[in-house]
This record gives C-alpha cells, sequence and structure tokens, in this order.
C-alpha cells in the first residue's frame, strides 16, 4: 500500500519503526493531497528527527515527482490515480478504499500528524478519515491545514471550511494557517509559489517545535501527556506562531513579535485562548529567570489561558531564541473571533479606573522596601545545622523563578527566594 | 454538626464574614452569631487567587475579579448577602513589637477606672513608629497595678500607677491599604482589618493552649505568618515572605521540572523529612502512555522540601530563643494553612522546635464540616472569631447592645 514508486504493489505491507515502549515517542507524518505532500516533503527535507514520512495522493502523477520516503496512492478504484478534481466528495471516497491500512500503519503510533492543504479534494476530503482512523489506532492526532487564498474564491472557501470542521471533529487538535493571512507577512509582489513555500515552512516550524517539545527531554519538559491533555480536551482550533530574537532583550522582544504577529491576529488569538503551548529554544545561556519571564509577560496578554512552556537547549543558536507558541481556543470564544468582528469598548469610566488602579500598583512596587524582618531584632541560630553558603552563580543565574518579579525576601541580608538548598550548597548526587 | 436551630427559632442574629485575600486562593467563610454568643459556620467560598504574591495584591484586576467569585460562592453557599467583611492582611513590611503604657490613676479614691484603661491603651499605642506605617493592632496582654503584675482587668482595683503591656503590629499605611481598596472596589465595606496570623491562631487555639502557652504557624502559598502566647496573651507575632510557593520553585529549579509538575509531586510523593531511608530511589513521573519517563529521585524531592521547610522553622526558633519564650510554649506547635498538609512536616517541627506539635482546624467549632476540617480554611474562619470576640466584648460592656438601642 505504500510505494516506493508510484506504481507500486498495493498491498505490500510496510516496515516501519514502531513504537517499542523503550521511552521513545513514535510519530508518523501525514502528508495529504498535493499541498500536504508538498509540506511534508520540505519537512523531511529540512529534517525532523525520529518521525516516519507518508505521502498521501490521489495524483500518482504528482506522488511519484513528491521525495518524501513512503508514498501511498489511495482510491484507485475511484480515481483512477488521476486526482480528486478538486471534489472533497471524490477525496472521502477515494480515502475509504484505503482506510483500514491508514488504521494499521498508525498501530502502536504515539503521535500523528496529519498536514493538508484545504479547499481541494484529496486533502479536503482525505484527511479528517485519516484523522480519525488514527485516532481510532491510539495515536494522539493533530492536523496542520492551511485555508486558501482569498482570491482562490467562494467554492475552494466553503469547501475548506467544511473541511476544517470534519477535521475538528475527527482529530485531537487542529491547527490552522489561513495562506491569506501568510500573504501579510511577505512581499506583496510575492508569487503564489513563494506565498506557498512561505506557509510550507511555517507549518514546518509549528511541527517541529511540537515534536520539539514533546520529543526531546528539554531542561523544562513539556511532555506528551501535556500536549495531549492541552489539545484532547478542546475540540477546537489552535493558531500557532514562530518568533527569533536576540540581544540583551530578547525576552520581550519575542514577546512583542509574537503578540503583533499576524498568525496570531495582532494578539487577538491570545487573549482568547484558553490554553497555550510555548517552545523556546536557546543556547545553554537561556536562564530559568529568562523563561519565568517569558511565562510571566505572556501571561498579560492570554490571561484565560493555561499556559504551559517548554525548552530546550540548541547550543548552535548563539545569541538567537526560537519561541514558537500554539494556542487553543475554545469552541466558543472562536466565534467572537469571527470575521465580523463586535468592538466592545469598555465604558470610559471603567478605563479610567483600571488606569488608575495600575497606577496604584505600581506605586505599591516602586516602595521603598527595607529589610523585611519580621521583629528587627538579630536572631541567633541555635547551631545545629550548617549555616547557608552564600551562592556564587551568576547573578542571572540564581533561579528565583516565580518570584522573580516580587519583592525579594530579604532575611538578615540573605535572599530567601533563591532555594535553601542553593544556599546551603547541598549537591543532589545522583544515586 | 450543622447547628440549624438558631436559624429556626430566629433568635436574633448577626452574618460576620471573613475574607482572606491569599496567595493561592481567597477564601470568604461566613459565620452567624447568636444574641447568646453561640457561633455557627454557616458556609463559605474559595476561588483561585492571580492577583496576589506573597501575601500582597500585584494585580488588582485579578484580585477583585477573584475576591468576587469568592464571595459568590459564600454567599450562595450560607445563603447570605454579603454587605461587609473582615479582611485579613499579612506581607513583609508588618513588624511587630511589645510595649509599655503607663497612667496615673486621678480619681479621689484611686480606684482603677474603664476610662483609666483606655488611656493607658492610648499610651500603650504610643512609641517610635516610622512615619508612613501604621497601627494594625494593639493587642492587650496583662496589667500591673502599683507594681502588681499579671493582672487581666484592672478595673475597680485600688491603685495609683497602671501599666499596660500590649502587643503592637503595624506596618506600611498604603501597603495595608491596598486589599480593602480592592474590596471595597466591590461595594464590600471592610470592617475592620486583622493580622492573618492573628486571625488564624483564634481559630486553631483552645482557650487552655492559649493559657499553657502556644506557637501558632500558618504556612500557605506566599507567606508563613507566626503567633506564640504564652500565660493566655499574645507575645511574639511575625511574618516570613516564604511559603509553599517557594517550596514549589526550589523543587521547580532542583529537579528540573516545570512548576506545575514541581507542585503536584511536592503534594503527590513530598516530604519535609529526608531520613535517607530511600536513597536512591526514584518514580517516574505519571505519563498517560507510560512513556519518555522523566525519573524523579525522591531523596532529593524530600532534600529540597526539607531544607526549605527546616530552614523557615529555625528562622522562626530562632526568633522564639531571642525572645526567650521557648520555655513558655508548653501546648507546642500547631501548624495550620495549606503548607500542613505537606508530609512529614508534623515531625520536622517536632525536631526542630523540641516541641509537640499538631495540624491545627478549626475543627472544634460549630459549622458546616467541610469547611472546618481543611487547614486552609482557618485564617478565615479566625476572622470570623476575631469579630465575634469583639461583638461579645463589646455587647457584655453595653456599647452597641441591641436592647440598649431598642430602649
Ligand atoms: N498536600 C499538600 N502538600 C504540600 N503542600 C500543599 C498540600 N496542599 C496544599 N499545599 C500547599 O499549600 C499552599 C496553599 O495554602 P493556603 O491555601 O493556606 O495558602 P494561601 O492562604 O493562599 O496563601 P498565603 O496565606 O500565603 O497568602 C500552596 O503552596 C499549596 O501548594
Ligand atoms: N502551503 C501550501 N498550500 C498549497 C500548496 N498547494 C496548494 N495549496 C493550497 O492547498 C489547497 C488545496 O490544494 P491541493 O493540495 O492541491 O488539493 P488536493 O491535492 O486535491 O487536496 C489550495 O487551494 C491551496 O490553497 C502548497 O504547495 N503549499
Ligand atoms: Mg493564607
Ligand atoms: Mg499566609
Amino acid at each position: 500500500m505504500v510505494l516506493k514508486e508510484s506504481c507500486g504493489r498495493m498491498n505490500e505491507p510496510i516496515e516501519m519503526n514502531e513504537s517499542t515502549g523503550t521511552g521513545k515517542l513514535s510519530l508518523k507524518v501525514f502528508g495529504v493531497g498535493s499541498a500536504g505532500c508538498n509540506i511534508a516533503e520540505h519537512l523531511q527535507k529540512s529534517g525532523l528527527s525520529g518521525a516516519e514520512f507518508i505521502a498521501v495522493n490521489t495524483d500518482s502523477t504528482v506522488l511519484s515527482r513528491n521525495g518524501v520516503s513512503h508514498k501511498m496512492l489511495v482510491g484507485r478504484q475511484t480515481t483512477g490515480g488521476l486526482g480528486a478534481g478538486g471534489e472533497a466528495d471524490r477525496g472521502r471516497s477515494a480515502i475509504r478504499e484505503n482506510a483500514d491500512d491508514i488504521e494499521i500503519l498508525c498501530q502502536n503510533t504515539d503521535l500523528v500528524f496529519v498536514l493538508a492543504g484545504l479547499g481541494g479534494g484529496t486533502g479536503t476530503g482525505a484527511a479528517p478519515i485519516i484523522a480519525a482512523r488514527a485516532k481510532e489506532a491510539g495515536a494522539l492526532v493533530i492536523c496542520f491545514v492551511t485555508l486558501p487564498f482569498e482570491l482562490e474564491g467562494r467554492r475552494k472557501e466553503e469547501q475548506a471550511k467544511e473541511g476544517l470542521s470534519d477535521l475538528k471533529k475527527s482529530a485531537d487538535g487542529v491547527i490552522c494557517l489561513p495562506n491569506q493571512k501568510v500573504f501579510k507577512l511577505i512581499d506583496e509582489s510575492a508569487s503564489l509559489v513563494d506565498t506557498f513555500s512561505t506557509t510550507n515552512e511555517y507549518v514546518a516550524q509549528g511541527v517541529r517545535a511540537i515534536w520539539k517539545l514533546v520529543s526531546e527531554t528539554g531542561e523544562l519538559n513539556v511532555d506528551f501527556a501535556d500536549l495531549r491533555s492541552l489539545i484532547r480536551s478542546r475540540h477546537a482550533q489552535s493558531s500557532f506562531a514562530t518568533v527569533e530574537a536576540g540581544g540583551s532583550h530578547r525576552i520581550r522582544d519575542a514577546v512583542d513579535n509574537l503578540v503583533k504577529h499576524p498568525l496570531l491576529e495582532e494578539g487577538k488569538v491570545l487573549s482568547h485562548a484558553e490554553a497555550v503551548l510555548v517552545s523556546i529554544s536557546g543556547a545553554s545561556s537561556l536562564s530559568m529567570a529568562e523563561l519565568t519571564r517569558l511565562t510571566e509577560q505572556l501571561h498579560r496578554h492570554c490571561e484565560k489561558a493555561e499556559v504551559k512552556i517548554g525548552a530546550n537547549i540548541d547550543d548552535t543558536l548563539g545569541d538567537q531564541i526560537i519561541v514558537t507558541l500554539i494556542a487553543a481556543n475554545s469552541e466558543e470564544e472562536e466565534e467572537t473571533i469571527a470575521p465580523i468582528e463586535v468592538q466592545s469598548a469598555p465604558a470610559g469610566s471603567a478605563i479610567a479606573e483600571s488606569e488608575a488602579l495600575d497606577t496604584h500598583v505600581e506605586e505599591q512596587q516602586e516602595f521603598p522596601t527595607a529589610a523585611p524582618s519580621p521583629v528587627g531584632k538579630s536572631w541567633r541560630r541555635r547551631g545545629k545545622k550548617n549555616r547557608a553558603v552564600h551562592p556564587q552563580l551568576p547573578l542571572d543565574m540564581i533561579p528565583k523563578g516565580r518570584f522573580d518579579k516580587s519583592e525579594p525576601t530579604l532575611y538578615k541580608g540573605e535572599d530567601l527566594d533563591v532555594p535553601t538548598f542553593v544556599r546551603r550548597g547541598m549537591t543532589l548526587s545522583v544515586g | 454538626m450543622f447547628n440549624i436551630i438558631p436559624r429556626i427559632f430566629s433568635e436574633k442574629s448577626q452574618i460576620i464574614v471573613g475574607l482572606e485575600i491569599g496567595t493561592s486562593k481567597v477564601s470568604a467563610m461566613v459565620g452567624e452569631l447568636t444574641e447568646s454568643g453561640g457561633l455557627t459556620i454557616i458556609g463559605g467560598g474559595t476561588a483561585p487567587s492571580r492577583g496576589v504574591r506573597k501575601g500582597e495584591i500585584v494585580n488588582f484586576e485579578k484580585a477583585e475579579e477573584d475576591i468576587r467569585a469568592a464571595i459568590v460562592k459564600a454567599e450562595e453557599s450560607a445563603d447570605v448577602e454579603v454587605g461587609s467583611v473582615y479582611l485579613g492582611v499579612t506581607g513583609a513590611h508588618l513588624r511587630s513589637l511589645n510595649n509599655r503604657g503607663f497612667n496615673r490613676v486621678e480619681s479621689a479614691e484611686h480606684e482603677v477606672s474603664q476610662a483609666d484603661v483606655e488611656d493607658v491603651l492610648r499610651s500603650a499605642k504610643a512609641f517610635n513608629k516610622p512615619s508612613e506605617n501604621t497601627v494594625l493592632h494593639a493587642i492587650r496582654q496583662l496589667f500591673t497595678v502599683n507594681g502588681q503584675s499579671g493582672i487581666a482587668d484592672p478595673v475597680g482595683m485600688k491603685g495609683n500607677q497602671l501599666e499596660l503591656d500590649v502587643h503592637v503590629v503595624h506596618g506600611v499605611t498604603t501597603r495595608l491599604q491596598n486589599p480593602a481598596l480592592a474590596v471595597r472596589g466591590l461595594d464590600i465595606d471592610v470592617e475592620e482589618l486583622v493580622f492573618s496570623g492573628l486571625a488564624s491562631s483564634l481559630a486553631v487555639l483552645s482557650p487552655e493552649q492559649k493559657e499553657n502557652g502556644a506557637l501558632v504557624i500558618d504556612m500557605g502559598a506566599g507567606t508563613t505568618e507566626y503567633v506564640a502566647y504564652c500565660n493566655g496573651v499574645v507575645r511574639h507575632t511575625g511574618i516570613l515572605a516564604v511559603g509553599g510557593d517557594h517550596v514549589t520553585n526550589d523543587v521547580s529549579y532542583g529537579l528540573k521540572v516545570s512548576t506545575h509538575c514541581a507542585d503536584s509531586l511536592k503534594k503527590k510523593h513530598g516530604s519535609a523529612t529526608a531520613d535517607g531511608a530511600l536513597h536512591g530511589k526514584s518514580i517516574s513521573l505519571p505519563n498517560e502512555l507510560g512513556l519518555q519517563n522523566k525519573q524523579i529521585n525522591l531523596d532529593h524531592l524530600h532534600k529540597i522540601m526539607h531544607a526549605r521547610v527546616e530552614e523557615t522553622f529555625q528562622l522562626i526558633d530562632a526568633e522564639l530563643d531571642f525572645e526567650g519564650l521557648h520555655s513558655q510554649i508548653r501546648s507546642g506547635v500547631v501548624l495550620t494553612g495549606g503548607g500542613a498538609r505537606i508530609s512529614g512536616i508534623k515531625k520536622l517541627a517536632e525536631e526542630v522546635f523540641e516541641l509537640d506539635a499538631a495540624i491545627g482546624t478549626a475543627g472544634s467549632h460549630n459549622g458546616v464540616k467541610g469547611l472546618l476540617d481543611d487547614p486552609e480554611n482557618t485564617h478565615a474562619i479566625g476572622l470570623v472569631n476575631y469579630a465575634a470576640i469583639r461583638s461579645r466584648r463589646s455587647r457584655s460592656k453595653g456599647w452597641f447592645s441591641k436592647k440598649a438601642v431598642a430602649a
């Protein structure tokens, strides 16, 4: 059923790595339809370690030109290898012929990514069924899809919408990238092909970020269970964006860029988000304090959201950090970011009041802070335990976590926000 | 347990609400105080707190939302409308000291009058405090009449020199006002501000424990308050801006896990005692699929937690020593607040303080059992106790008694 050549035998079992239960996650990436296959090819070329790629299409000519390692021509009976002709119905019938194969393929797979360009026939019709079968087989299924350009016309748009709603029903999570939004990101004079390749790269970034998040043992781990619960509990559409930043204000810059990002609708997506998954990569200079800052600053933009953050050390990055954010919205909130936006401006008095309160908070934070010893008298220890060793860590490495922003807890000149075991110079030996 | 009788017989009663704006949760507890002085906790509501760090509000908008949420739940649970609250306050800015006031008894017969008591109290409140600070409490300890100390009520005694020891708690005015502002912003009156440690102690201690001497430690998420009673009076209070959040942060840093994960490790597998018995033992982080296990060394987890909680106790212990109170605390240590749930914390307290230790709840109260059993609720319930004590006292003096008003 998988073709090394576009005309290979249909019933030959495929040999693929299966989840061995050794602790490594197994991932299969399905590119569905021409767009999906192109994105999969791009992803495989640019590298995604540990993943198996399968290109699925109804068009044998297009499939034969594709460079993905495993290919699967579906719906021979229905389409005769000639494509779905832009009809989602034909895409659906085609994949039904091979749906069992998909399910078998997905057994013992932890994570399945389904990539497709919605609006056409194969991707739109087949992706939801592939997602459903993969899920049936026990995998967590996340779909990355593009939506057509406005200029591609209403029909495609309608078809894409239907496909999206099917996907939301069958997959665990759908991450959606409208080509039109990508258009905004690049030069106006860019050709359609340029735009496609930009979109492909965006989708690839999103896939990589999620995969990195769950597969690599990061410094700060977001594990598969986190991803699963984030995505599974919400039959919703997610958005994502990736930004890079460098320099001494890199966290702030990254957050600024995320908030401004067209793919996140200039922050609107964030403010409506229910759950946010963040992956940050940086060289080993990436500090705990920066992670805390990132979480805190993001939190301001997505107040309603549960924020999960994962970090990876990649020493090739130098000064740069790469931050990828995936925001999941509930159905309900999706309505509020529907095409026609109702601007609900708060009443003038309400603004004035909240501003006044903000100033108040500022004032409080600027309050001169005396040493907060509660009694103002010296104390002595009864000599049972060795005295704390003052930390020799570089300043920005002193792990204060969530206290980074609050008034430090100083006691006799000692910063109690720094973990006690660090100040005591305790070593946590392995064994 | 839920004493419904006063409501049925509609004895005149008063509704009192205690509000804690804590670092991890906002909690509103509703008490019903009958005319005869019986107190029942008839309901309460709790909401997660997002606008508070180390016991103080850092985000007003969120704090107000959370306060409203807790109040609404309390209203539903107790079927009352909340118009005013007794509000608990805390923060690293609070200071405390013991102070003594003097007063000459000027009356002809040299008999101590109520007015003399007020005068000596006023004198006791006077001390050299920073101008930006306000006195939150001047808690009466004992009177001395003509050199005879240890007198609880001097009114009617003969003498010409009256002295009164008080325990004073004061703090930065603006920082004390912040939580009150947030509450008033919701159109709810604040009856009184009460030091949160004092409130918790009122909920967990029996009169005998106060008499015999006890140390109450309320370890919350952002702060740890402590109050020492000796011979029935408050002798020492303090607050450290260290709490469960610090424990979680230490674990998160030490074991390289997310805060969320550290918090659940702390609660599910944590311990404040590290006896080395677990050496080398580890658990796999719970993961739905049993995949990609991260091994957590339990010994490390416990050592990290032990270090933090032990240090916190040692700081308090050193203060007790300095104040010379150690030998006067014969009933031992009572641990309350969410931190009291840390496994092994009782044993650790016994080791550090060399005193008996117990977990304190408001279990001796009448009321809704589910509310009384949680150590997290002692602060807000204690605020209700505080109000009830105030109210009973003023009634017995006839100041605001309803009868007097009706007459
Ligand atoms: N089983 C448990 N083991 C360890 N810690 C626990 C447990 N249950 C709750 N906690 C901790 O107790 C703290 C919450 O306690 P509590 O509700 O008394 O705090 P708070 O009143 O919100 O904070 P504060 O009084 O400091 O402002 C949290 O840090 C929480 O992690
Ligand atoms: N990002 C991206 N989008 C594409 C590409 N090719 C087509 N699309 C978009 O995907 C939609 C579906 O096209 P296609 O994948 O060719 O249809 P299918 O093969 O029948 O599913 C189109 O309407 C385009 O918006 C591509 O290479 N990259
Ligand atoms: Mg508390
Ligand atoms: Mg507290």
